[in-house]
């Protein structure tokens, strides 16, 4: 709709026609630069062209440069899949529990969580590295997958939180005294009734967590040492070229384009309730 | 239905804590509390002990290269931090580089958030291509710019006709490194301003329009005050996040050429020099600053905000 | 079916406020019961009292003579109407009213039969398997009754169903909602602030304001024998008018005429009723004096000047002003009285509402003989309020 009270002309058409490839070209361009990157065969590196004369899957398959065929790579794929789905699960249910309590139910304390969660979304991760570094040598914890899921949990809980608050408090408190007059124990009410409608914030909040997971870099850099737990973020940074004098532009095109696909195929799907979830918290506040 | 808000429950409870506590309201306090305990438990184990820990550690001599020399040294880290001018001219690093991108993100994010509202057609596509940015991971965007821009391999160069070496000098890698945070973020930032957009009533502009103002007054006069609750959202979490700006920074110059930040001496001094007394207390430094920001946009516009936001529950 | 006694029942919240103060009387077993009073008398907690979602601060409840009061909703054997229905929106209508006996772990077929029968009762039969969303007000009013209805509770309580239906609906649902209830014989305690819902649904009302129940009565009683200003006030529409005057043994002196009161009234003066009080006079209790059929009829004739006119095709209304008013003395209530009954006119005069036969010539801004029916007066003191005649009966409840 244009701007309210006007009626749709052709020139406005044109316009925004305009406007929306600019806006996707802003956008997108990046990304297509990695992709012709990744298809850039390596003695072409260094055309200084945006797209390669003689396009190539070898960054991908190769048997001496491609990322498939490293060690890291796929490694560090599974890790990132795992860690970012478990954290992402729990911070989901544990967020669900701590939104249905806050909006719900009464009880001492409850203010200082909310403010608690919105303090620790506010604060610099790199203040707790260096403790979080220690305390996780000592609890065994450095180089694993709880080590990365529990500080991943920690910094998505408070977004998760507040995006489920924001979805439960659209749900009439009058629905969980019907159902609890009906018979349901607080329990059951919940599950029966408030549970099913809140699914699509759940759902949201999924989205929001999965991506910071996927998307950090700086815990799974310092928290990490080996294949055993490092993610694609971490990992990518570490590749080495095929040999000690090429730097591996290829293989982090290639490793860049496979881990960003799966983010753009979530983005066209779930655009709408991302964005939801994302400016619902803000409004209502 | 009046009764049971959670107000009602509020003062229900605080009659009873004087008589003692019902059944019911106890048994609420305690579902509450156990429904609050595995998440505030996650949040508390990797924030409060760490935040204490390193509050701890700033104040020892303790660099694990000489693990055997560690000692209380009181405020001596800070003294040292805040007397080394690298510290100050990180800081103005990292000023510079927040000032820079949250005012570009404004004006960018304000555009995009406008088509995203107002598009007569293809919204799901634009919201779409929007996210997109929001979702890619960071370093992997980094890299995206830094290849770009590198005179070899990128088409920058080839684009604008020019041989610089962007990253080189300073002046160019904090551009780089600008473009490549203001590409990333604005996306969030015009989704926060989108939700802005719809706290104007149409009514509101309709009537302006009637009025006889132009767009450009209808801007300035009535769209942009009645957002403004969510401009200050907007602006305050996107100055607080780039006041901690770390992945990009690490990838293209890993700090070098005068972009080191704070973020990248913080890291530098932990994880690279492993002084972990020193690197506490410019943690803990890090952490007071952004405190200060947010301190600053608080009590500077906070009635604002408070207002806007109505009741909380 | 069930007997609910009140027992001096009081809530109280942590920062004084006094929700329900001592409410005690009984509901009968199959009574349609009605709490009526503006917003914020505590009705609606003294529903969600009985039902249990709210706790009870002191005082005693009881069902069928056992107590009640630490019962949780779910097992006291109740069902509630929400004003805002509060079905389940996820669900289908069938499924809504198959919820709570799906709870309580009912066999399917006893389940599906019980379902069906509600369905039949409230013409939802063809919305059966429709989920929420696409139902009318209405017919998600009728939803929210059929789940209450499946479970044969001992009580039905409903706040304020109706509040949320047009004018027309309304009507049609009341109808719908007392035969219901007289084909089930299920006691029902119905909160409304409507005093016409009050009127023609309930058995027995109990008026409540400000926390404190006023009268508990048949409506004919709270209509011909308010116990206080507030009840006479609340009850009627249009509403009682309220006049200052002076009462000298059987003589009553209002601002506009002097009457002469019969038997039938002095006769339930209280003791020492007497000097300044205030006269509730109902607008039905005027008649064109000239169309006044009983000549012999205790009562007195006074000219007033008539400022309005609304003619309804069915009754008259003339609103004329005296000198004279008692709106100093009725502040506190004007702010509980909804239609303004201290026909507020300003300084020292006061608006008074007469109700006429159509067939009168009254006109606008003209003069008119009024006759005014001795034997209707009804008299309270001004300062506490109460009612100074007793009524026919016997004692009236305490207000």
């Amino acid at each position: 709709m244009a701007a309210p009270g006007s009626k749709v002309t052709g020139k406005d058409r044109v316009f925004w026609g305009v406007g929306i490839f600019m806006v996707v070209a802003y956008a997108l361009i990046p990304v297509l630069w990695l992709v012709s990157l990744s298809l850039t065969p390596a003695d072409e590196l260094g055309g200084g062209g945006f797209w390669p004369d003689n396009p190539t899957l070898e960054n991908y398959t190769g048997s001496e440069t491609g990322v498939f065929q490293d060690d890291q790579f796929p490694a560090a794929l599974k890790n990132s899949l795992g860690i970012a789905l478990i954290a992402t699960v729990l911070a989901v249910i544990l967020a669900t529990f701590a939104a249905y309590a806050i909006v719900r139910l009464d009880f001492p304390g409850k203010n200082l969580v909310m403010a608690g969660a919105l303090a620790i979304a506010m604060f610099p991760q790199v203040s707790i590295i260096g403790p979080l570094f220690n305390m996780w040598r000592d609890l065994k914890l450095f180089d694993t997958w709880p080590g990365l899921i529990i500080p991943y949990m920690t910094f998505t809980l408070p977004l998760a939180i507040w995006t489920l608050s924001a979805f439960f408090r659209e749900i009439p408190w009058d629905l969980d005294k019907a159902a609890r007059i009906d018979g349901a124990t607080p329990f059951q009410a919940f599950r029966k009734v408030i549970a099913p409608l809140a699914a699509p914030g759940m759902f949201t909040s999924a989205i929001l967590v999965f991506i910071f997971a996927w998307n950090d870099f700086l815990f799974a850099t310092s928290l990490t040492s080996t294949n055993r737990a490092r993610t694609v973020p971490a990992a990518i940074t570490f590749f080495t070229g095929s040999s000690q004098f090429t730097f591996p532009t290829g293989q982090i095109a290639a490793a860049s384009v496979v881990v960003t696909i799966p983010i753009i195929v979530m983005v066209l799907i779930f655009q709408r309730r991302i964005v939801s979830g994302l400016t619902s918290g803000a409004v209502k506040g | 239905m009046t009764a049971a808000t959670p107000a009602a429950a509020a003062a229900t409870r605080e009659a009873m804590t004087k008589k003692g506590l019902s059944a019911r309201a106890r048994s609420e306090r305690k579902l509450g509390w156990m429904l609050c305990a595995p998440a505030v438990t996650v949040m508390l184990i990797v924030t409060a002990y760490p935040i204490a820990y390193a509050v701890w550690l700033s104040m020892q001599r303790y660099d694990l290269r000489f693990p055997d020399d560690r000692g209380f040294v009181g405020f001596d880290n800070y003294s040292a931090v805040l007397g080394n001018s690298l510290w100050w001219r990180d800081l103005i690093n990292t000023s510079v580089i927040m000032v820079v991108s949250v005012a570009i993100e404004l004006v960018l994010g304000f555009a995009l958030a406008f088509v995203m509202h107002r598009a007569i057609f293809g919204r799901g596509l634009v919201r779409s291509a929007i996210l997109v940015p929001y979702g890619i991971i960071t370093v992997v965007a980094a890299f995206a710019w830094r290849f770009a821009f590198s005179p070899t391999e990128g088409f920058v160069n080839g684009l604008l006709n020019t041989d610089q070496s962007w990253f080189t000098e300073s002046w160019s890698s904090y551009l780089v490194i600008i473009l490549a945070e203001v590409w990333k973020t604005t996306p969030f930032m015009s989704l926060l301003l989108l939700a802005g957009f719809t706290l104007v009533p149409d009514d509101a502009v309709k009537a302006a329009r009637v009025d006889g103002a132009s767009a450009s007054y209808r801007l300035r006069k009535v769209i942009i005050p009645l957002m403004k609750p969510a401009i200050l959202v907007a602006v305050l979490f996107r100055t607080m996040d780039a006041f901690r700006i770390f992945d990009s920074v690490f990838v293209m110059t890993r700090g070098a050429q005068g972009t080191e930040n704070v973020s990248i001496l913080g890291y530098k001094t932990l994880v690279s020099r492993l002084n972990l007394g020193l690197g506490s207390a410019v943690s803990v430094l890090i952490f007071v600053c952004v405190l200060i920001i947010a301190f600053v946009f608080v009590k500077g516009f906070g009635t604002n905000l408070s207002q806007q936001r109505g009741e909380a529950p | 079916m069930a007997e609910i006694v009140l027992d001096k029942v009081s809530k109280q919240y942590g920062d004084g406020f006094a929700a329900v103060k001592e409410a005690d009387f009984t509901i009968g077993d199959g009574e349609f019961f009605i709490l009526v009073g503006p917003s914020g008398c505590g009705k609606s907690t003294l529903l969600n009292m009985i039902v249990g979602l709210e706790d009870i601060t002191s005082g005693e409840m009881r069902v069928d003579g056992e107590r009640v009061n630490d019962v949780d909703p779910k097992d006291r054997n109740m069902a509630m109407v929400f004003q805002s229905y509060a079905i389940y929106p996820h669900l289908t209508v069938r499924e809504n009213m198959e919820f709570p006996l799906k709870l309580r772990k009912v066999p399917k077929d006893q389940m599906r039969q019980k379902v069906e029968e509600a369905a039949r009762m409230l013409e939802l039969t063809e919305h059966l398997d429709r989920k929420p969303g696409n139902l009318s007000g209405g017919q998600r009013q009728r939803v929210a009754m059929g789940r209450a209805i499946v479970r044969e509770p001992a009580a039905f309580l409903m706040d304020e169903p109706l509040s949320n239906l047009d004018a027309k609906l309304r009507v049609q649902m009341r109808t719908t909602i007392s035969k219901l209830q007289q084909r089930l014989g299920t006691t029902t305690v119905y909160v409304t602030h409507d005093q016409v819902e009050a009127m023609t649904l309930g058995d027995r009302v109990a008026v409540m304001r400000r926390g404190e129940v006023q009268q508990v009565a048949s409506p004919r009683e709270l209509y011909s024998h308010p116990a206080n200003l507030f009840v006479a006030g609340f009850i009627g529409s249009p509403a009682m008018n309220l006049l200052p005057g002076t009462l000298d043994g059987s003589t009553l002196t209002l601002p506009m005429v002097e009457l002469d009161l019969p038997e039938s009234v002095t006769g339930r003066l209280v003791e020492g009723a007497g000097g300044e009080v205030i006269v509730g006079i109902r607008p039905e209790n005027f008649e064109d004096a000239s169309l006044v059929g009983d000549k012999e009829a205790p009562g007195a004739t006074f000219t007033a000047h008539v400022d309005v006119i609304e003619w309804l095709g069915s009754e008259l209304f003339a609103h004329f002003e005296v000198e004279g008013s008692a709106a100093d003395t009725l502040t506190d209530l004007a702010a509980d009285l909804e239609k303004v009954a201290i026909g507020r006119s300003g300084e020292d005069r006061a608006e008074v509402v007469a109700r006429l036969d159509v067939t009168s010539d009254a006109c606008e801004q003209a003069d008119l003989e009024l006759w005014l029916d001795a034997r209707a007066v009804h008299l309270f003191d001004p300062d506490t309020g109460r009612t100074l005649l007793a009524s026919p009966e016997g004692a009236t409840t305490p207000g």
